[in-house]
């Protein structure tokens, strides 16, 4: 299976925009992380729909990843995925101050031979998906960052790329391109 | 120029203690057809929403008092962070440690001084995906 | 013969009487004759089997005896075996004979042979007989019988038996004696068949001996011509059999034939040589060095036969000789560069034997050719005499272990220092005296004498060291305190630095933010050209001020000792000529192609420096890292509002490992190269210089050996950026 985990914070919503608007329907399953007050979820669940033909849907405990569908973390609980195929909920402390934090579900992805995996930290404040990455990294998936010149907030992307495991530090519109050509 | 989905005026509050930023921010936004509120610092910016402001706000960071961080902790003490969508709007181009815990409520962030096209562009885009109808008004 | 008539009574008494002696008479001379016979024939000697056989035979018949025989007694501890080996019957003619396993415990044997044994005979009537006897007589229906022995060496080896029939038979003395005699001839042929038998056996036995010690053993005649040789003679001297050295001369196995002669005469005048050296030649003309023991042989005559002797082998004796004398000879040079002499002490003889360097040790003049003890004692130097008298004497008479030093005296009040060590020397357990070594050790000891006084110096230097180091611990560490201190307070400055930025900066962009939205909003409601005009310049100053603000606070910002004061329009092209041409020494050494592909009107605005800094460190790097004949591919181009520009190079390449941290402060993918220079910054700075202006820089590999490719994305005109930022495209 194929999955993108997306991690974005202060300034995602614009970016994804940039990204996702008139997305191709893809044998990919994309996981978006935005850290997002519960009030907005929904509203940022049918933005990212207007933008694409795939299927999107806000998470749910024990909801199944399946291709050709982006994936809305919900707001307010940790996100973390089971074998690669299972989302599991879960209302843990926040981790470096948010919930939920695009780390714990990169940590929580497994290395499966069948898998191709990527991780793309956008905009944002802190240091929420370095370390996930990193781990993603080593274990073999692709890793991008954005190029924190383009991005609202530098601090996340930055984090990412100073640990040395991201294989593409990327402008949106290339970032766009990569997904596209994984997704194929 | 869009407003919201139902085509109502979209309400904007621009929160900076400077009176000419205010004018500034007022001046190109209504002219772009929002509904603007000024609020001199954190403290007349929860005032307006508890007396029912909903809508974007555009907020300064370094303000004497309370600065931007303090005004979010204040709208969530007051469980009003529904009615507001926050962008940051700052001569700060790098948020300091106070962030942590809030940054999610912080949905965009300029830096000053900004663009005019950029900012109507920006409030556009938020006003049409993140403003509810029942929002607005 | 003339028989006087014997009268009638009296006469036939009588010649009954002369019958009896005549037949008598005419017996014991066919006896002596046949005694004559057998001594005079030979063949006894060698067939005295068949000759017995005959010989009772003979006298059977002349004796007129019923029964004749020869009998084997052979005896041990155990047993006496009786064994008749031939059996002659008058009658009948050869029989065979009775044997008796066990006579021992016959009583009557026993009388018997102890009468036989002093050489005396025996005569047995049928009535006298016992046991075995008895029934030997009785079987044969013998009245009487004689017997008389054969003795060997005072034992009993065999009887001569004659069974007669009539018990009442005369024996008459001569015949006995005659018996007797032949029983002795019988014997001693018997005796001399047994010598020659072990003579051959023996013989035999000392040829299969030789042989086996492998020993050569040879015989020749009188002339020298082989008669016998051993097989290990014939192996050695590469032959195949004896036939072909027998009956050849000695001469030819010799190495030297001119030899001859002279051996033979050396062997003959001296009855014979021992352990003589000389060279024998194989057939296949190998030389055998070999040592001769060998006798001269005579005959019964007492005249010369020949000659007897064996041979060595001592090729390899004469190997070890020469790695003797040559080991002895080494060592004696061993001695004489060691200035080291042996010694040996005889304490019955109070005697010392010395190797030549004992005597230039002690510095005995030449003339003197034997050491004495006292030598050793006048030389030494006053001092060290009591020691040695003390040490030495004791030492050689007791015969024990010793070892010390003494001095000698020399001329002009000199001293040689010498070390003498003994061991006893035992000899069958018993202590025959001493032998030991005598070393001059006058340069040992003057070394020694330099080492204390270098120790002594060394010693002394290690403490002023040990107190430079304290010093320089104790200063180092009052050094770390006032870094940290310092490096604290650097930190604080900085730390203020940045928070005066912040308001500062905050300060400026307040008011300018007002500015920079209010003048263009004016401007749009303006219709009045003249009036918009002058919105249009303060629209433009408000600008300029903005660009100023943004990059005077960024560049505050950076922690950096780099100043910006001189950006100006670059053309890329001229700069990257410029920068390959302050490479030429190493492009050509290298011989590098230097390809570049850049439009002469493509330009940035960049302060020249850091141009420099960014494109002469990647393009450094990649004339440093090419291999000889490499290639570096220089490009830049126009992108939007950005120049791209790439430097790839073919040579050693990065690994995938690496490729991440490269652009990391002090950070050296081959840390096995320490270059001068190389500190490993230059990249960071490139980085950071690139991020000063707002560029991006990325960096490529396939991996070690691949190249390299460092690309590079600036804005032409940073200040422009500002619209740019949020990565949005201008439509």
């Amino acid at each position: 299976m194929k999955i993108i985990i997306i991690g974005s914070s202060t300034g995602g919503p614009y970016i994804l925009e940039n990204i996702l608007k008139d997305f191709p329907i893809l044998k990919v399953a994309i996981v978006i992380v935005q850290h997002l007050p519960p009030a907005f979820n929904k509203s940022f669940n049918s933005h990212i729909a207007s933008l694409t033909k795939m299927g999107v849907f806000i998470i749910d405990d024990h909801t199944r990843l399946s291709e050709r569908n982006v994936y809305i973390a919900a707001a307010g609980y940790h996100l973390r995925v089971e074998n690669n195929r299972v989302f599991r909920l879960d209302s843990g402390e926040k981790v470096h101050g948010v919930r939920p934090a695009v780390d714990l579900t990169l940590l929580s992805i497994k290395k499966r031979s069948e898998d191709s995996i990527m991780g793309i930290i956008l905009t944002g404040m802190g240091r929420d998906g370095a370390d996930g990455l990193c781990y993603l990294h080593r274990i073999g998936g692709t890793t991008i960052a954005q190029d924190p010149l383009t991005a609202p907030i530098k601090s996340m992307p930055q984090a990412a790329i100073e640990t040395g495991e991201v294989d593409y530090i990327l402008v949106p519109e290339l970032i766009r391109e990569k997904m596209i050509l994984f997704g194929q | 120029m869009v407003n919201t989905m139902s085509g109502k005026k979209t309400n904007v509050m621009i929160v900076d203690d400077d009176a000419h930023v205010r004018i500034a921010v007022k001046t190109v936004l209504s002219d772009a057809g929002f509904n603007i509120t000024t609020a001199s610092g954190g403290e007349e910016c929860i005032q307006f929403i508890k007396e029912g402001f909903s809508g974007i706000i555009l907020l300064d960071v370094m303000m004497p008092d309370m600065d931007g961080w303090d005004t979010i902790s204040a709208i969530l003490d007051q469980k009003m962070e529904k009615e507001v969508v926050i962008i940051m709007l700052t001569a700060k181009d790098n948020p300091d440690a106070k962030m942590i815990g809030l940054q999610e409520y912080v949905i965009d962030y300029m830096t000053k001084p900004f663009d005019n096209e950029e900012l109507i562009e920006r409030v556009n885009f938020f006003s049409r995906y993140y403003l509810s109808d029942s929002d607005n008004g | 013969m003339n028989k006087p008539e014997p009268t009638k009574e009296k006469s036939t008494d009588f010649s009954m009487i002369e019958n009896k002696i005549n037949n008598e008479n005419s017996r014991i001379s066919s006896l002596l004759w046949l005694i004559q016979e057998i001594t005079r024939s030979h063949l006894l000697d060698h067939d005295p089997e068949e000759r017995i056989q005959q010989i009772i035979s003979r006298v059977g018949k002349v004796m007129n005896i019923q029964y004749s025989s020869f009998i084997e007694i052979t005896s041990d501890t155990d047993k006496v075996k009786f064994c008749e080996r031939y059996l002659w019957s008058n009658r009948y003619g050869y029989l065979i004979g009775t044997d008796f396993e066990n006579l021992k415990n016959d009583s009557f044997y026993h009388t018997v042979s102890s009468t036989l044994v002093k050489n005396q005979q025996v005569i047995v009537k049928i009535n006298e007989a016992e046991g075995f006897f008895h029934e030997l007589m009785n079987d044969r229906q013998s009245g009487s019988m004689v017997m008389v022995p054969l003795i060997n060496k005072g034992s009993l080896i065999g009887i001569l038996a004659f069974f007669d029939q009539s018990v009442n038979r005369n024996w008459i003395q001569a015949e006995i004696t005659t018996l007797m005699i032949l029983a002795g001839i019988i014997e001693t042929g018997i005796s001399r068949k047994k010598i020659e038998d072990v003579l051959k056996s023996s013989k035999k036995k000392f040829q299969s001996l030789i042989d086996q010690i492998g020993d050569m053993y040879f015989m020749t005649d009188k002339s020298g011509i082989l008669i016998t040789v051993s097989s290990s003679m014939v192996r050695a001297l590469g032959y195949e059999s004896c036939r072909e050295l027998e009956g050849t001369s000695f001469e030819n196995i010799l190495h030297s034939h001119e030899y001859w002669p002279i051996f033979l005469s050396d062997i003959i005048s001296s009855e014979g040589v021992k352990d003589y050296e000389i060279q024998l030649i194989s057939i296949d003309k190998r030389i055998l060095y070999s040592s001769i023991s060998c006798r001269l042989i005579y005959d019964e005559e007492g005249l010369l036969q020949g000659i007897e002797g064996v041979i060595r082998d001592i090729s390899r004796r004469k190997q070890y000789g020469d790695l003797l004398s040559d080991m002895e000879w080494k060592l004696e040079q061993a001695q004489k560069i060691a200035r080291m002499g042996v010694w040996s002490y005889d304490t019955s003889l109070r005697r010392f034997r010395a190797s030549p360097e004992i005597f230039s040790l002690l510095g005995i003049p030449s003339e003197q050719n034997v050491i004495m003890y006292e030598d050793f004692v006048n030389r030494s130097f006053p001092q060290d005499t009591e020691k040695i008298q003390e040490f030495f004497s004791h030492a050689l008479e007791k015969g024990s272990d010793f070892d010390f030093e003494f001095r000698i005296q020399l001329e002009d009040n000199r001293f040689r220092f010498l070390r003498i060590k003994g061991k006893p020397l035992m000899k069958k357990g018993i202590i025959q005296g001493s032998f030991g070594i005598l070393q001059d050790i006058t340069e040992r000891k003057d070394v020694e004498k330099h080492l204390m006084k270098y120790a002594a110096e060394l010693e002394q230097k290690t403490l002023e060291l040990d107190a430079m180091r304290t010093q320089l611990l104790d200063m180092n560490r009052e050094l770390d305190i006032r870094v940290r201190r310092r490096t604290l307070q650097i930190e604080e400055l900085l730390r203020q630095k940045d928070e005066f930025i912040q308001i500062i900066g905050h300060d400026l962009k307040t008011p300018l933010t007002p500015l920079v939205a209010i003048l263009p909003h004016i401007r749009k409601k303006i219709s009045d050209p003249e009036i918009g005009e002058l919105l249009d310049n303060s629209i433009e100053d408000v600008g300029t001020i903005r660009k100023l603000v943004t990059t005077i606070l960024e560049l505050a910002k950076m922690n950096s000792l780099y100043m910006v004061s001189d950006i100006q329009e670059l053309y890329v092209k001229d700069m990257i000529d410029h920068i390959i041409s302050d490479h030429a020494y190493l492009i050509h050494q290298k011989s590098l192609e230097i390809s570049t592909n850049i439009s002469e009107e493509l330009s940035l605005m960049m302060s020249p420096m850091h141009f420099e800094t960014i494109a002469g460190n990647l393009i450094g790097n990649a004339i440093k890292y090419s291999y000889i004949d490499g290639k570096v591919i220089i490009q830049a181009k126009d992108f939007k509002d950005n120049i791209l520009m790439s430097i790839q190079d073919f040579g050693i390449g990065i690994e995938k490992e690496h490729i991440n941290r490269i652009f990391e402060e002090f950070y050296r993918a081959d840390n096995s190269r320490h270059e001068r220079g190389s500190h490993g910054l230059g990249l960071a700075i490139v980085k950071r210089v690139v991020e000063m202006y707002l560029g991006n820089i990325t960096v490529s590999s396939e991996g070690t050996g691949k190249g390299t490719t460092f690309q590079i994305q600036l804005k032409k005109n940073p200040d422009i950026h500002m619209k740019k930022k949020t990565g949005l495209n201008d439509d």
